[in-house]
Order: structure tokens, then sequence, then C-alpha cells
């Protein structure tokens, strides 16, 4: 093993321990030093993964990429309902940056108007008419908390030794990805007409898919409509019973 | 998308249309058998048009090749037997809602089994998977249904989550989502990126793992056995059918043809989980006296044979004929489907809206009380076994016979006969359960006369699975070649560049069936037959799995 590849498993190791200690498990304590542990984590890990391209591309690649780790881990770690809700938007703003970074303009958008649009908002909708209290009972299984910190961080290690295996500096046989050229930038992502291709795309070669999506709105949609039918028939039933 | 495609797509917009009449109509009528007659009708319109299509036009991101064929009307078969299994379902109001989602994942089966294209096979799948959910909660209306219906819901996103990420994947090692160019990019013919293929792998466990909850094996079956006992026997014949079938047309789609070269890696997993949920399956239904729950593990038990055949085919890729895997797995999915949607066509035939058969025991003394729906589901319940005459054996003869001749010069060989054996001890363990029902309906004192209300299209719908059952089993020809056909068009590893399976008579190696607009109709080529070896090997083993199950039930 390379001294990368310890670094990397220390960073993945580091994080779990942190996120273990992070996540809501009953009264237990220890948040602060897993924040610690995780921020250290944090650091080691972007500090195996540099040569992307120029240094301001790659403070704002860190910076962006931090806002959209952080905001997930608080989205998981948060007690409150609300909190996690608003968190995932920051790191789904986090990830709509790293899009627009990478040049994909229409899925950053996208990602936007979707997640932090429409699904954050019916999670606050949910979150409102629900209007959960306390503690959630499954929150407050100790060992739930270990299993989905070691779940997610095997997650990431595979991840991260995949990437660094790539990315490695010392390793000779992968030389790092160049950054594309400005010429391939204007005839790819930066094309004026890009979002309009992408419409021809979707159009056309994937019209078929787009069609089949279509019609399987149309049975969630007919399936909620029957089940709320269905709940609210009952709901009625019960009233003229108890009347 | 061009003219060519439209014509391609003729059976699935006519399911479409008609699941969309029926939404409509049902706003203002709910009556139930008419729903189930035009369901009827569309399935019938669809197969005359599946029928008269020219199989030699080649769309983009649609396929028709034999595999295609073949799932495309197992689809139409399986979903004409539901819809006939459903005509009478024990919620009044809807109904056509109920029948409309039927035919929607009719439709979505036949796509999944058209696609060519991971983006086209995803939202297929779907199309599958959410009026599945929709059906759940339409099959009963109590706690214990919206809890499996729910149960499902949500473990079903979470699978579809994890196929598709690995589907980005996928996409992210080889940038293209059409197979073709992903098997181009992942046998050489393009150049990657250099360590970009570790991705493929990723992949390829991520897609696994994904639909390992689809076809219920191990680690992801959990769901299978609260979910089919809360819901109605026609959802669960649903359930065990069509999400199942489905999930191994992907896999072969996307393991076996478009992912080359990761097969010494990929046989060892799918292997893997084969025993695992096998054996899993067998031994937790000999404790069940739910009969859905029973049927459930039953089910799980059989994704593992099929699970086996599987494995044989990423190992043997190029074992001639029969006992290559990938034969076995169509065959062994068309005649597993046949006995269990006969089963539990049965059991809704015996109930009655208002009381529905769930135990074992309410069959005890079915042999006299109901003769003809005793011997359907003796049949079924044989052929399930594996007991010869009927279709279930040939099914379990090619899957152990083929992992029982993969080259044994290798270590894969031993792993191969280990699992056979495993397997056929497995179906030793499942022949007790199997015929603990047959011998509850034919050696017990009837307790009361099941009603057998459950309607005439569940008995059509058992008694037609029950004469498929013997008809395959008298005659497995016909549907050993249409498997056949399935494997010799799905690409090989040494077909060079040749990624994309030609439609029929352009392929170069192996030599192509000539002519076959429709499997089995004009089959030319014959099966390579068993060798004696084989077989007396295999029928050795099935011998020894006939005396202990004899052990198992007298003990």
């Amino acid at each position: 093993m390379t001294n990368h590849q310890h670094i990397l498993t220390l960073a993945v190791l580091l994080g779990a321990v942190g996120l273990w200690l992070m996540l809501p498990r009953g009264g237990a304590r220890g948040r602060a030093v897993g924040t610690v542990l995780g921020i250290v984590a944090l650091g080691l890990w972007f500090s195996q993964f540099h040569g992307l391209g120029q240094w301001t591309a790659d403070g704002m690649f860190f910076v962006l990429a931090a806002i959209a780790v952080v905001a997930a881990v608080g989205a998981v770690t948060s007690r409150n309902p609300v909190y996690c809700a608003i968190w995932f938007g920051l790191s789904l703003l986090g990830t709509a940056g790293l899009l627009l970074l990478a040049g994909a303009q229409f899925i950053a958008v996208a990602t936007v108007l979707v997640y932090a649009g429409a699904i954050l908002v019916m999670f606050l909708f949910v979150l409102m008419v629900a209007q959960p209290e306390g503690k959630a009972s499954c929150d407050q299984m100790s060992w739930e908390a270990g299993v989905s910190a070691a779940a997610g961080i095997a997650m990431v290690g595979v991840l991260s030794v995949a990437i660094g295996g790539i990315l490695a500096p010392s390793c000779p046989a992968m030389p790092p990805i160049a950054p594309p050229t400005q010429e391939e930038l204007a005839a790819g992502v930066l094309d004026p007409h890009q979002v309009a291709r992408l419409g021809d795309e979707l159009f056309g070669r994937r019209l078929i898919a787009v069609e089949v999506a279509g019609t399987l709105l149309l049975a969630a949609l007919v399936g909620a409509a029957v089940i709320v039918n269905q709940f609210s028939g009952r709901r009625h039933d019960g009233q003229q019973k108890t009347v | 998308m061009t003219a060519a495609d439209l014509r391609l797509l003729v059976p699935e917009i006519v399911l479409i249309a008609a699941a969309v009449t029926i939404y409509l109509g049902g706003a203002f009528s709910t009556a139930r058998r008419a729903w189930s007659w035009i369901a009827a009708a569309a399935l019938l319109l669809a197969a005359v048009a599946l029928w008269s299509q020219n199989p030699s036009a080649d769309g983009g991101s649609l396929g028709c090749d034999a595999l295609a064929r073949y799932v495309q009307w197992f689809a139409l078969a399986a979903g004409a037997l539901l819809v006939s299994l459903a005509s009478r379902p024990l919620r009044f109001d809807g109904t056509p809602e109920y029948v409309g989602s039927l035919l929607l994942t009719v439709a979505g089966l036949m796509l999944v089994a058209a696609a060519e294209d991971i983006v086209l096979m995803f939202v297929a799948l779907e199309l599958i998977s959410i009026p599945t959910y929709v059906l759940l909660y339409l099959g009963r209306d109590d706690a214990e249904s919206q809890e499996s219906a729910a149960k499902y819901f949500f473990l079903g996103v979470l699978a579809s989550a994890i196929l598709l990420y690995g589907f980005s994947f996928l996409y992210g090692a080889t940038g293209s989502t059409a197979f073709s160019e992903i098997r181009a990019a992942l046998d050489g013919t393009t150049i990657l990126p250099p360590g970009f293929a570790v991705f493929a792998r990723l992949a390829m466990v991520l897609v696994f793992a994904g639909l390992c909850f689809k076809v219920a094996a191990v680690p992801f079956h959990f769901y299978a056995p609260d979910v089919y006992q809360g819901t109605t026997h026609a959802n669960a014949a649903l359930l065990s059918v069509v999400p199942k079938a489905a999930g191994f047309v992907v896999m072969a789609r996307i393991l076996v043809a478009a992912i080359p070269g990761m097969e010494p890696y990929s046989w060892g997993v799918v292997l893997a989980v084969a025993v695992l949920t096998m054996t899993f399956g067998n031994v937790m239904a000999l404790w069940q006296d739910d009969f859905r729950r029973l049927l459930a593990y039953s089910s799980i038990a059989q994704t593992g044979y099929i699970l086996l055949a599987l494995a044989v085919g990423l190992a043997a890729r190029d074992a001639p004929g029969a006992w290559n895997g990938i034969v076995a797995l169509w065959f062994y999915l068309a005649t597993y489907a046949a006995a269990t949607i006969g089963a539990f066509a049965t059991m809704e035939y015996l109930g009655r809206a208002e009381r529905r058969l769930d135990s074992v025991d309410d069959l005890a003394g079915l042999g006299r009380t109901r003769p003809a729906a005793a011997a359907v589901m003796a049949v079924c319940m044989f052929s399930l076994a594996g007991v010869p005459p009927l279709a279930g054996f040939w099914g379990k003869l090619l899957v152990f016979g083929g992992a029982l001749s993969v080259d044994t010069s290798g270590t894969a060989g031993w792993w191969f006969t280990a699992a056979a054996v495993v397997g056929v001890l497995n179906a030793a363990v499942a022949a007790a359960y199997y015929l603990r029902i047959v011998a509850v309906m034919y050696f017990r004192i009837p307790l009361a006369t099941p009603p057998a209300r459950g309607g005439r299209g569940a008995w059509m719908s058992a008694v037609a699975c029950a004469l498929l059952v013997v008809g395959i089993g008298i005659y497995p020809g016909p549907l050993m070649r249409a498997g056949n056909f399935c494997d010799q068009q799905l690409p090989r590893v040494d077909a060079g560049a040749k990624h994309h399976s030609p439609p029929f008579g352009r392929q170069k190696n192996p030599p192509p069936p000539q002519s076959a607009p429709q499997f089995g109709m004009a089959a030319t080529k014959k099966v390579s037959t068993p060798n004696a070896y084989h077989i007396r090997r295999t029928l050795v083993l099935s011998q020894t799995r006939v005396t202990t199950s004899c052990h198992i039930i007298f003990k």
C-alpha cells in the first residue's frame, strides 16, 4: 500500500467514526468530537485529490464540494426534521454548483428547480402537515446509527479507492486527467446551443423513454388518486358510524 | 425514433392505450367484468400485432432479438393469465384502476425486454414497479395489506435508486447509454481513459444488487414473505412472475451481454447469491403454514435455481446448446411462472369474496371435496417440486445439468459441482413442503368444503396453467428451442467487436437460426441434445433427491 492509500484509508475510517459520533443515537454525546474528526477526515480526503486544473478552479471545486459534503452530513445527523430538510437543500445547492463548474448548466439548473424547488418544498409541506414531535422511534435504537454509518462509509471507501486509484499521484500508469481545452469546451458544454441540442436528444433519440415516462406519471397519478379516495372514503365511513 | 421503431412498439401502444381507456372509463362505470374483457381483448390485439411484426426491422433504442420476442410472448401470456385470475377482485371499487395498472405492468415488461438502452430500460422497469405499488394498495382493504404495500413501496424505491446508481456508473465509465456502445467501450473496441474499467465492476455490483430486490434474491428477499402474506392471491401471483421476469431480463442483458470481460468475477457473485437464496428459501418454507407465505419462500428458492442458471451462463458462455445456462434460465422461468400462477389461481378460485383461503390447512381433504381443483393444485406443486413428467423437472434438469457440465478442469467446475449438489439437496428439502400440500389435500379429513366462488376467470387461469405445465412436461422441445434462440442472439465475448445482437440471421458466430419470425414456430436449428452421461448423472442425483424427500416426509 502506498502512502496515498494509507491516507485515504485513514480519512475514510476517521470519517466513519466521526459520522457515527454525530448521528442521533438515543442520548449519546460526542457530537463535537465527531465534528472535529469529520473535518479532519474531509481535509485528509481533499488533500489526496488534486491536480484537476488551475488553483482557482480547484479552489471553487473544494469550496463547493465541502458545502455539499458538510450539508449532507448535516442532513443525516440533524435531530430536527426541518433542519434535515434545509441541510438537504444546501447540499443540493452545493451539488448544483459542482455541476455548473463542470459545465453542465442544464443539469445544474434542473437540480435546483426539481430538488431544491419541488422536492424540498414537498418535504417541508409534509413536515408541516405531519408535525413530528420529539425524536422518531427509529432514532432511539442505538445500533442503527452504527450500521448506517458503516454502510455509508463503506460506499465512500469503495469510491475513494476507485477514484483515488485513478488520481493517485504516485501511480505511473495513470496520467492525471487533462482539463478540457477551450476548443473542446466551446464545442461541447459551452456551446450556446447546448440546451437546444439536449432537447433534440430528448425528443429525438430518447422519445420512447420520454413517452414511457409520461405513462409512468399517469400511472402514479391514477394510483395516488385511487389511494387517497380509498382513505378518505374510509374516513367518511368512520365518521358516519360515530355519528 | 423512426417509423420502424413505431411499428415495433405497436403491441405496447395497444396495451397502454387500452389501459388509458380503462382508467378514463373507470370514472363512469366500475363494471368489473366488462373491464376485464376489454383488457383481455387488448392483450389479444397486442398478441396479433406482435405476431404480425416483421422482426428484421432494427430500431435504435429498441431491440427485437429472440430474447425480446420470448419475453414479450411470456409477458402477454402471463398478462392474460393474470387478467383472467383477477377478473373477480375482492375489492369492489377500484377495479378499472386495477385492470389498467395490470396492463401497464405487462407493457412495462415488454418494453424492458426490447430496451437496448439504459434509460429506456430503467423507465420501463419503473413502468412495472409503479403500477405494481398501485395494485398492491388496491388488493385488499385492511391494515395488513396497507402495511405490505408500504413495505414493498419503500424497499422498491430504494432498490430502484441502487439500480440507477449502478446505471450511472456504467454511463460514467463508458460515456454511453446504449448497450451496444457500452459493450464496445468495455471489450476494448474503443479506448477508455485508464482505470475507468473499475467503475464497470462497481456498476455490475450495484446493478445486480438493485435487481436482486426485483427477483427476491437473498440479501434483498426479506420483503417477500410479508408482502405476499399481506396481499391477495392475484397480487402475489403478479409479484412472483412479472418483476422476476423483468429482473432476469435485465440481468441477462447487462451482466451477460453489456459488461464483457467481467465473467470471472461476476459468476462468483451470482453463484454465491444463488446458493444462499435457494437454501434460505427452502429451509424457511418448511415452517410456514400460511399458503402465500409458503409460496413466497418457495419463490425465493426458485429464484436461487434461476440464478444458478445465470451463473452457469456467465461462467460457461461458450458451452454448446442446452447446457450453457442461459437456455435453462428462460426455460425455468416459464415453467416456474406457469406453476406458480396456477397455484395462486386455484387458491383464488377456491375462496370467496368474504372468505379467502389463507392457510395450508384450509386445503385439508380437497381431494374429496373439490377433486378437480385438487388435481390442478397437485400438478402445480409436483411441477414446482420437479417431479419427472412435468415441466418443472425439465427446468431443474437443465439447471443442474448445466451446473454439472461446467468444465471441471478449472476451479470454476468444482464450485459449480458443489453448487449443483447443494441445489439437488435443496430440491429434496423443497419436495418436503410441496408434497406436504399434496398430502394435506389427499390424506387429511376435510374440515369444510371450500366455497369455490372465486370466479370462472380464476378457474380458467388455473386450468390453463395446469395444462401448460403438463404440456411443457410432455413436449418441452419448442420452449427449449425458444430459449436456445435467446441464448444464441445474446452477444458473446469471443464474437469480437460484434457487440450488438443483430436481428435474425446476421450474426457471424454461432450459425444463425434461419428465418424464425416467431420463436418456436419455424425453428430450424435443433437444440444440441444433452449427452447420455449428463442425463445419467442428473437422473442419479434426482433419484437421491426423491429418496431423501421420502425420508423427510415420513420422518
